[in-house]
């Protein structure tokens, strides 16, 4: 039997965070009543002319010298015309031929391998307005145009992945490198990172491609591969069936999890691109890339080796803190903050609670600032309070946004050390466990924690545990 | 001499001496509309009630003693496709019949804040496509020299409007030829400034990188003057350039000394009327009379300008009139079944057969495939057109041709033939395509009492040659005192 | 030579209808159009630049900065159907 390899190019649009859109002086600021976002210019009244954002561009610099591509002295904007409600002018400025980035590429991981994906180019464009379906009389639609020309990058890979893993992978790098030039939201959910898949297949050792179809709306990574999955077995089945794969459209039903088809609402497209004549040739300047250049942030690939290296911890530990920029500079100031605290034992706070946390409670990094972390962790190293305090603690901040000392006067927490008073209390639970002594003396050696419960319950679970042990130990040996 | 014959500047002078108010120039220019409107038929929207509002506001500075600039007060129209703020606006088509624009073009907003009076918005080709006006969807306009025939176009209501002295001045835009053309054929001074010195902002697109606004005026100094008013860098065109404007009346010398005047031969062919042939080459001895060297100068692919125009004007009106959709504003066909209906009937109701011609023939030559044989192609031909201007202006300062290659039409002759039609522009579209400026100005009058204008183009922002050797040559002549007889 | 089909597929993308005798004028049109634009193939201009605009410098840029506007209002008073704040169409399947 024939086996296949699956051949994958992923093509991102990304909107950009800039406070107005690509051509006129609206705010892109989501969730504002329908059009009112709206100019002359976005509305595509007779008579206006488009005007280019600068940070738009500088964006889209930033995203190429992230991905390592060239970036183009020259690039021009065209015209991609075609009829819909949403396109104000009847066609969207977008460049084509020469566009701003070529040629660039991103390091990727996926189950344990490393693999370069090639970028073929990032070219910027304006995004459309949005239909609405939802309400009024049912043989109408309603449109908005708040979103219409908002800057957008489209980032554009070569078919360099061989499956759904290595495309999930490769999105995420991206939408962590996006996130951390802070240019894109990259929420796929709401459209601020979307992606579309081309996908086909090939019997391994073929060079020649297979026909590709191209698959949209999947908004969230699990979705990309349920549709790539889904995508793949269809043309299998298609092919071994003595079948062929159409070039098309299809559309992801995550609800279903199929793809659809979109060639019966597809018509012979033919967007007449040409130079649009309201804009001269952007030229971007060496001088402005060098800037750019050395403006760029630290990146999460970059970063994560330097935590594993400068702070020792393990390059998973890593990778997990750089994902997402604030809980990586969270993290490392916690780390300087907490000065003499091993960074691993820091690490560990974050990688067990502070991250599961946040899911819980969004506002976990605004309210447990750094320097708590450091404050609280150096509690524990002085052995004023136990880990399990030192959590305790952390969620009530979170929870109410309370002082640390606070917390620990209300909650009565402090950990006893004080050998002598642990002594009596361990003295007094041997007493009442004449049996369990025995027996543990008699060789039953799981019967120590059973001691150290007790103890610690007698003490009401403020007892430095490891004073518990030490004492506990050396009595029971008797 | 009556008040309607007066230029822009000698109106200026009797307002500024007080011998006559800006509300009397105005209620002039009102009743002489209203009494030879109807015979012309220039004007698509006349804004009497606005325009003595605006006329005596500034009477009252006037009368306070205010300092105003020189074109406050002026009774002054323009072509219905610049955008007027809660003034109708149509582009002389069905299918902004109704639009009620909410923002004003820059060039207009500028000579506002001159302290114009508008007095109306005037007829044009539809979109301006024509040369002749008459595909203008509501009117036919009628030049003030011979009702029978063409004002020009597609700027003809601009035209016939100041040949007839219904205003003192209008602004026109010229894409092909379209306010040199109507100015020659009714006698009176347009310009097409480079492109770039006048801000396209709130001017409905024709053919986004041939456009460009312009005065039309009944004298050259009049042409400087508002010249002065619209020319700069504007922040919402981004075609628009950074080039210092200078102050044009400076450039109004008498002598010619020194000027080098070309003469393209490609431009003194058979084809043309030998009235316009001959009226050109006598004010050529004028110019040698004034002191300046005359040389013979080639443009070797002049011939190639008209197809290069009718692949790129139309491919780019083509794209640009996609927004007229029936969705937002304009006209939207009544009981569409869907969308795609909607879109189909709203456009072909709104648009003219004229439209339909030139978007067809755009979308067709962008079209999969004919892209490179045919709009990369015209492009590529639009550089050779433009080196061959800029090997002529190593040698010399400007270059006299005739502007138009007949005398004005009679209304319907060429209606039929859009190659005629598009012929009528021969002279003209090069200077587009090089995105040159170019003046028309009266250069003599043909037996049967029709005028003949030439054309004076210089290089790349230098508008003050065209200017100098303008005004040197009306001054040493009477044709810019002749007044259309009505 | 461009046939009926072609100036009908042309008015389809363009979104317009056509009636019979236009379709059949303007296909002969275009074509006498297109017949004068072969000239311009006697011309070699492999080693020629294309001009997309006659002066060619650098294409300003605008700060980032936000600008209210308020003419959706005046806008959708003109247009031809809205409801709530939306341009209304009819349903986009
Ligand atoms: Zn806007």
């Amino acid at each position: 039997m024939t086996t296949f390899e699956t051949v994958i190019g992923l093509e991102v649009h990304a909107q950009l965070k800039t406070k107005t859109k690509i051509f006129c002086s609206c705010s892109t600021e989501f969730g504002k009543p329908p059009n009112t976002n709206t100019c002359e210019v976005c509305l595509g009244l007779p008579g206006v002319l488009p005007v280019l954002n600068r940070k738009a561009v500088e964006f889209a610099i930033k995203a190429g010298l992230a991905t390592h591509c060239s970036i183009q002295r020259k690039s021009v904007f065209a015209r991609k015309n075609y009829f819909y409600p949403d396109l104000p002018k009847g066609y969207q400025i977008s460049q084509y031929e020469l566009p701003i980035c070529l040629k660039g590429y991103l390091d990727i991981e996926f189950d344990g391998q490393k693999k370069r994906v090639g970028l073929t180019r990032i070219h910027m464009e304006e995004d459309a307005g949005k239909l609405n379906h939802d309400f009024g009389s049912s043989d109408v639609s309603h449109v908005d145009l708040n979103r219409a020309c908002t800057p957008l990058i489209e980032i554009v890979s070569e078919p360099d992945m061989r499956g759904p893993k290595e495309a999930s992978a490769y999105l995420r790098r991206l939408r962590d490198i996006l996130v951390y030039l802070d240019i894109c939201d990259g929420n796929m959910e709401e459209g601020s990172f979307r992606c579309d898949a081309n996908v086909s297949i090939r019997p391994v050792g073929q060079e020649k491609f297979g026909t590709r179809c191209e698959l949209k709306n999947m908004n969230s990574f699990r979705n990309v591969e349920r549709a790539i999955e889904y995508e793949v077995k269809r043309q299998e089945a298609l092919i071994l069936d003595g079948g062929k794969v159409v070039q098309e459209t299809r559309t992801w039903n995550a609800d279903k999890g199929i793809s659809e088809s979109m060639r019966s609402k597809e018509e012979a497209n033919d967007y007449r691109y040409f130079p649009d004549p309201d804009l001269l040739p952007l030229i971007v300047e060496d001088a402005w890339v060098e800037e750019l250049r050395k403006q760029q942030p630290e990146l999460p690939v970059e970063k994560s080796e330097r935590f594993a290296k400068d702070y020792g911890i393990p390059p998973y530990d890593a990778e997990v803190l750089t994902a997402d920029k604030a809980v990586a500079q969270h993290w490392e100031e916690a780390v300087k903050a907490a000065q003499g605290t091993e960074p691993k034992k820091v690490s560990n706070l974050y990688m067990t609670h502070l991250l599961k946390l946040q899911k819980d409670i969004p506002e976990t990094f605004e309210r447990i600032t750094s320097s708590i972390v450091a404050e609280v962790l150096k509690m524990t190293e002085d052995g004023q309070i136990s880990l399990g305090m030192a959590k305790e603690i952390l969620d009530e901040v979170a929870a109410s946004g309370k002082a640390v000392k606070l917390i620990v006067e209300e909650k009565g927490m402090v950990q006893v050390s004080d050998t002598g008073a642990i002594e009596k209390v361990v003295d007094q639970v041997l007493a009442d466990n004449p049996k369990n002594l025995a027996d543990f003396r008699g060789g039953k050696d799981k019967l120590f924690g059973f001691f150290v419960g007790q103890t610690m319950k007698a003490l009401g679970g403020k007892a430095n545990p490891k004073v518990v042990n030490d004492i506990l130990m050396k009595k029971l040996k008797g | 001499m009556e008040l309607h014959h007066l230029t822009l500047s000698q109106a200026a002078e009797k307002l500024r001496k007080k011998e006559v108010s800006s509300v009397e120039l105005t209620q002039n220019s009102l009743k002489r509309i209203e009494s030879l409107d109807p015979k012309v038929g220039a004007y698509l929207t006349v804004t009497a009630d606005s325009a003595l509002t605006q006329a005596k506001a500034i009477d009252a500075k006037i009368a306070s003693g205010e300092k105003l600039p020189e074109l406050s007060g002026l009774p002054f129209s323009l072509k219905d496709i610049f955008l007027t703020k809660g003034i109708k606006t149509t582009c002389a088509s069905k299918i902004l019949h109704n639009f009620i624009p909410p923002y004003t073009a820059t060039s207009a907003q500028k000579l506002f804040d001159q302290g114009i009076v508008l007095t109306g918005k005037l007829n044009m080709d539809e979109f301006a496509m024509g040369s002749s006006t008459e595909t203008s969807a509501f009117q036919q306009t009628k030049n003030p020299w011979d009702l029978s025939r063409t004002p020009g176009g597609s700027s003809g209501g601009s035209s016939a409007a100041v040949a007839a002295g219904l205003c003192y001045g209008a602004l026109g835009t010229d894409t092909g030829g379209s306010i040199r053309q109507p100015a020659a054929l009714t006698g009176i001074v347009g310009l097409k400034p480079t492109y770039g010195r006048v801000s396209r902002f709130g001017v409905i697109a024709f053919a986004s990188s041939l456009d460009q606004v312009g005065p039309m005026t009944k004298d050259v100094r009049d042409c400087a003057l508002v010249l002065n008013a619209i020319a700069g860098y504007d922040d919402r065109d981004s075609t628009s350039f950074k080039t210092a404007v200078p102050d044009y009346t400076q450039s109004l010398k008498k002598d010619c000394k020194g000027l080098k005047i070309g003469v393209p031969k490609e431009y003194f062919i058979p084809g043309t009327d030998p009235e316009i042939d001959a009226a050109v080459r006598k004010a050529l001895e004028t110019y040698k009379e004034l002191g300046a060297e005359i040389h013979e100068v080639s443009l070797p692919h002049t011939e190639y300008a008209v197809p290069t125009y009718y692949i790129l004007a139309p491919a780019e009106a083509s794209s640009n009139l996609a927004r007229y959709d029936g969705i937002r504003y304009g006209h939207r066909a009544e009981g569409a079944k869907d969308l795609l209906d909607l879109y189909v009937r709203s456009r072909s109701e709104g648009f003219g057969a004229e439209v339909k011609r030139r978007i067809m023939l755009g979308t067709y030559v962008l079209s999969a495939g004919y892209y490179d044989a045919y709009y990369l192609k015209a492009q590529k031909v639009r550089t050779l057109i433009r080196r061959d201007f800029e090997e002529a202006f190593k040698k010399v300062d400007v270059l006299v041709t005739p502007t138009s290659p007949s005398h004005a039409f009679k209304l319907g002759e060429k209606t039929d033939d859009p190659i005629q039609m598009y012929l009528s522009d021969i002279f003209t579209i090069n200077v587009n395509l090089a995105g040159l400026p170019g003046m028309s100005l009266p250069c003599g009058m043909s037996a049967g009492k029709l005028p003949i204008g030439m054309q004076l183009i210089a290089g790349s922002f230098q508008e003050e040659k065209i200017f100098h050797a303008a005004y040197a040559y009306e001054q040493a002549t009477q044709w810019h005192q002749m007044r259309a007889p009505l | 030579m461009i046939t009926r089909e072609t100036v009908e597929k042309i008015a389809k993308l363009a979104r317009l209808q056509l009636s019979e005798s236009d379709l059949e004028k303007y296909t002969g049109q275009l074509n006498n159009i297109l017949a004068d634009v072969e000239k311009l193939k006697e011309l070699n201009t492999d080693a020629i630049e294309a001009t997309t605009h006659a002066v060619e410098v650098a294409n300003p840029l605008r700060e980032d900065e936000v600008k209210t506007n308020t003419v959706i209002d005046a806008v959708l008073e003109i247009s031809p159907d809205h409801e709530a704040h939306f341009f209304r169409v009819p349903k986009v399947l």
